[in-house]
C-alpha cells in the first residue's frame, strides 16, 4: 500500500525510483525517435518539414490530451451517468480559445479551413458517432491518445473505425438500393470521370449526389459582414463560438454545478454574485483539463496558421503538388491530390492508412470518391496529416511515461468486442457525418461553421443513448443476478 | 487494524465478468449490495486485513474494495456510483483502476452521490482512490454521541 494523501486531486507516485528513471529515459526515447525523423527527412529534402509541421502539432495535441485526459466521450457521458462537468467546461474552453486564435487567422487570411455543408446528415452521423464512442470508451482523438498510453482496446478501436470507414466509402452492390433516386440522378449530372464509378456506391452517390448540392458557409460569410475582422471575430468567433460555448456553460451550471456548489456551507449567497462565482468555479474546478484546453485550442488555431504559411512559402494548395514536384506519384487522386485539411483532423487519415492496407490486398480503393477523387491513397508513412496522427499517439505515450502512467493494457474479450462494434459505429458516424468529434465538431464550430454544432447535437444524443443503454444493460443484468440468488 | 487497535476484515471484491457483456458475478453482486455476508468466523474468498492512514483523516478501515483493473471508465463510474448508493453511512471504499479517466472522474462524482473523496494514491500498476459515504453525517453523530458520553 502506497502513502496516503488527502490532496482532492493531486497524487503521489509511489513507484520505485528505478522505474521512473525507465519510464524517462523510454520517454526521451520516444520523442528522439521523432526528432530523428523530421532531420533526417529534412536533411533529404527540405520540403518535408510540411510533413513535420503535421507531426509536431499532433505531438502537442498527444501531450495535451493525455495532460487533460480529454475525452469528448468522457464530457457527455460523464455529464449523463455521474453528474460530472469537468470534461464538458474543458472541451468548451478548448472550444472558445481556438476561435479566437482562428479568428485572427482567418481575419489575416491565413486559414486553411473549408466550411462543412449543411443538413440533416450531420445530426445522424454525429448520433451514430455519439453511441459508439460510448461503447469503446474513448472518442476518435480520445482512442488515439489511450492508444499512447498503452490500452490495446484504444488501438482495437482505431483499427476498427479506420478499416470501417475504408470499407463503407467503397460499399455498393445491394446498398445502391438504399440510394435515393434523386441522389443518383444528381451525382450522374456531376459529370464524373468514369473510374470513380460515380453512380455506383452507397459512399459515392452520398456525396456526389446530396452532400455537393447542400450550402456550405460560414457565418461570417452568411452574415456578408465586408470587414474581415468583424467577420471572423463576430460572425465566426463570438456568433458561432463564444455565445453558443457561454450558454452551454450557463446551462451545465445550472443542471449539474450549482446544486452542489451551493449546498457548500461556506457559502453565503449574495445572489448574482454568488451564481457568478459558481460559474467561474465550475470552470477552474479542474485545473488540469482547463490547461489542456487553453494549450488544445491555441495549438489548433496556431496549426493552421502554419500550415497556411508553408502552403504560401511552396506555392500549393495541396500537399500533393508538393509530393508530386518530390517525385513521389503513388497513391496521389486522380487531381494529384492527398488530404491535406491544414488543421487538427482524426479520422480521414486513419481510412487512408485501412485504405492503403486494402488496397495492397487487391482491393480497388480508388474507384471511390473518397479516395479516387479527393483523399488519395499515399503510402502511410508518407501520408502528411497520418503522421501528425503516429506523432499524437507519440506526445500522449511521452507524457504518459513521464508520469509514470503509461501501463500496457490488455483488453478482455468483453471489452474487445465492445471495442470493435463500437468502433464500427464510430467509422460509420465519422463518414456520414463527414468527421469526427474533431473534424467534425472541434475544427468546424470554432471557425464559424455551424454544421458542427449539428454533429455535436447528434454526438450528444448519440451518447445519451449510449449512457441509457449502458445503464440499463447494467441494471438489467443485476436484477437478473439477484434473482437468481434466491435470496 | 482501525483506529482502536481493533482487527478490521475488509471486503475485497473483484468485479469479475460472467459471460458475454456480463456485468457482475452473482457472489460479487451479492456482497456489493449486501445481501450476503460471509460467516461468521470464517473470511471470505478475497478477504483480507486493511486499513490506511488518510493524512487529515486519520487511521481508517476500508468497508469496500472495488477492483475496476483493465475495465471501461464508463464501467467504473457506474458501478462506483452504483457502490455509493448501496453502502451505508461512514463506510470507506477504496476504488482500484488503471483508468486515468476514471481517476479523474471519481473525485468530482463522489459528492452528487453523498461521498467525500478522501485521497488518491498512485500503485505502481493502478491507482486507489477512497471515498467516504456521507462522512459529515457520520461525523456529526460521532460527535453527539462522544457529547452524550461525556455528559
Amino acid at each position: 500500500m502506497g502513502h496516503v494523501t488527502n490532496n482532492s486531486v493531486s497524487v503521489q507516485a509511489v513507484d520505485a525510483e528505478s522505474g521512473e528513471n525507465h519510464n524517462i529515459l523510454r520517454a526521451y526515447l520516444v520523442l528522439g525517435f521523432f526528432v530523428v525523423v523530421s532531420l533526417w527527412t529534412f536533411s533529404v529534402d527540405t520540403r518535408f518539414i510540411y510533413l513535420s509541421a503535421y507531426l509536431w502539432f499532433g505531438f502537442i495535441y498527444g501531450m495535451a490530451l493525455q495532460y487533460g485526459r480529454f475525452c469528448m466521450a468522457s464530457a457527455i457521458r460523464d455529464l449523463f451517468a455521474v453528474g460530472v462537468p469537468r470534461m464538458a467546461v474543458g472541451i468548451m474552453i478548448a472550444i472558445v480559445l481556438f476561435s479566437l486564435v482562428s479568428a485572427y487567422v482567418t481575419a489575416v487570411g491565413k486559414s486553411t479551413f473549408h466550411a462543412s455543408p449543411l443538413g440533416l446528415y450531420c445530426v445522424i452521423g454525429g448520433l451514430v458517432f455519439g453511441v459508439g464512442m460510448v461503447f469503446t470508451g474513448g472518442c476518435a482523438s480520445g482512442s488515439l491518445y489511450k492508444t499512447g498510453e498503452g490500452s490495446i482496446a484504444a488501438l482495437l478501436v482505431v483499427l476498427s473505425l479506420s478499416f470501417t470507414q475504408a470499407i463503407f466509402v467503397d460499399l455498393g452492390g445491394w446498398l445502391n438500393n438504399l440510394v435515393p433516386a434523386a441522389w443518383t440522378a444528381s451525382a450522374a449530372a456531376k459529370n464524373l470521370p468514369a473510374v470513380l464509378t460515380p453512380t455506383d456506391g452507397w459512399y459515392d452517390q452520398f456525396t456526389a449526389g446530396y452532400i455537393w448540392d447542400l450550402p456550405a458557409k460560414t457565418i461570417g460569410e452568411v452574415a456578408h459582414f465586408s470587414n474581415p475582422f468583424v467577420a471572423a471575430f463576430i460572425g465566426n468567433s463570438l456568433i458561432n463560438s463564444f455565445l453558443p460555448a457561454v450558454v452551454i456553460l450557463a446551462l451545465i451550471y445550472v443542471r449539474w454545478y450549482r446544486k452542489s456548489y451551493l449546498r457548500d456551507k461556506s457559502i453565503v449567497y449574495r445572489g448574482w454574485r454568488t451564481e457568478l462565482a459558481g460559474y467561474w468555479s465550475m470552470i477552474t474546478a479542474s485545473r488540469r483539463t482547463a490547461i489542456a484546453g487553453l494549450i488544445l485550442g491555441v495549438a489548433a488555431g496556431l496549426h493552421m496558421w502554419v500550415m497556411q504559411g508553408l502552403q504560401q512559402h511552396f506555392g500549393i494548395l495541396n500537399v500533393g503538388e508538393l509530393l508530386k514536384a518530390m517525385g513521389i506519384t503513388s497513391g496521389l487522386s486522380i487531381q494529384d491530390t492527398v488530404f491535406d485539411p491544414g488543421y487538427f483532423y482524426i479520422t480521414t487519415q486513419e481510412a487512408q492508412g485501412a485504405g492503403w492496407v486494402l488496397q495492397k490486398l487487391g482491393v480497388n480503393e480508388m474507384s471511390n470518391i473518397f479516395f479516387g477523387l479527393d483523399n488519395g491513397l499515399p503510402n502511410p508513412i508518407l501520408n502528411p496529416v497520418l503522421w501528425m496522427s503516429f506523432a499524437l499517439i507519440g506526445g500522449s505515450a511521452v507524457m504518459a511515461l513521464l508520469n509514470n502512467e503509461f501501463k500496457l493494457k490488455w483488453p478482455s474479450a468483453e471489452i474487445a468486442i465492445w471495442a470493435v462494434f463500437g468502433g464500427i459505429l464510430m467509422g460509420l458516424g465519422a463518414r456520414i457525418g463527414l468527421g469526427c468529434n474533431i473534424g467534425a465538431f472541434f475544427a468546424t464550430v470554432t471557425n464559424g461553421d455551424p454544421s458542427g454544432w449539428l454533429f455535436g447535437l447528434g454526438m450528444t444524443l448519440g451518447g445519451f443513448i449510449g449512457v441509457k443503454f449502458f445503464n440499463w444493460w447494467i441494471e438489467r443484468k443485476m436484477a437478473k443476478e439477484v434473482v437468481g440468488l434466491e435470496l | 487494524m482501525n483506529r482502536n487497535g481493533e482487527r478490521v476484515m475488509v471486503k475485497e471484491l473483484t468485479i469479475r465478468k460472467s459471460g458475454f457483456l456480463g456485468i457482475l458475478d452473482p457472489g460479487s453482486l451479492a456482497e456489493l449490495l449486501g445481501l450476503k455476508a460471509s460467516e461468521p468466523g470464517k473470511p471470505m474468498a478475497g478477504v483480507k486485513e486493511e486499513w490506511v492512514e488518510i493524512s487529515g483523516y486519520g487511521c481508517l478501515y476500508v468497508t469496500l474494495s472495488l477492483n475496476f483493473i483493465a475495465d471501461t471508465c464508463l464501467r467504473t463510474n457506474l458501478l462506483t456510483k452504483r457502490a455509493l448508493a448501496e453502502a451505508a453511512d461512514g463506510d470507506v471504499i477504496e476504488i482500484i483502476t488503471d483508468n486515468l479517466s476514471s481517476v479523474e472522474t471519481i473525485p468530482f462524482m463522489s459528492p452528487n452521490y453523498n461521498g467525500l473523496h478522501l485521497a488518491t494514491c498512485q500503485d505502481a500498476q493502478c491507482w486507489r482512490i477512497y471515498v467516504q459515504k456521507n462522512a459529515a453525517a457520520t461525523q456529526e453523530m460521532e460527535e453527539k454521541s462522544d457529547g452524550s458520553r461525556d455528559e
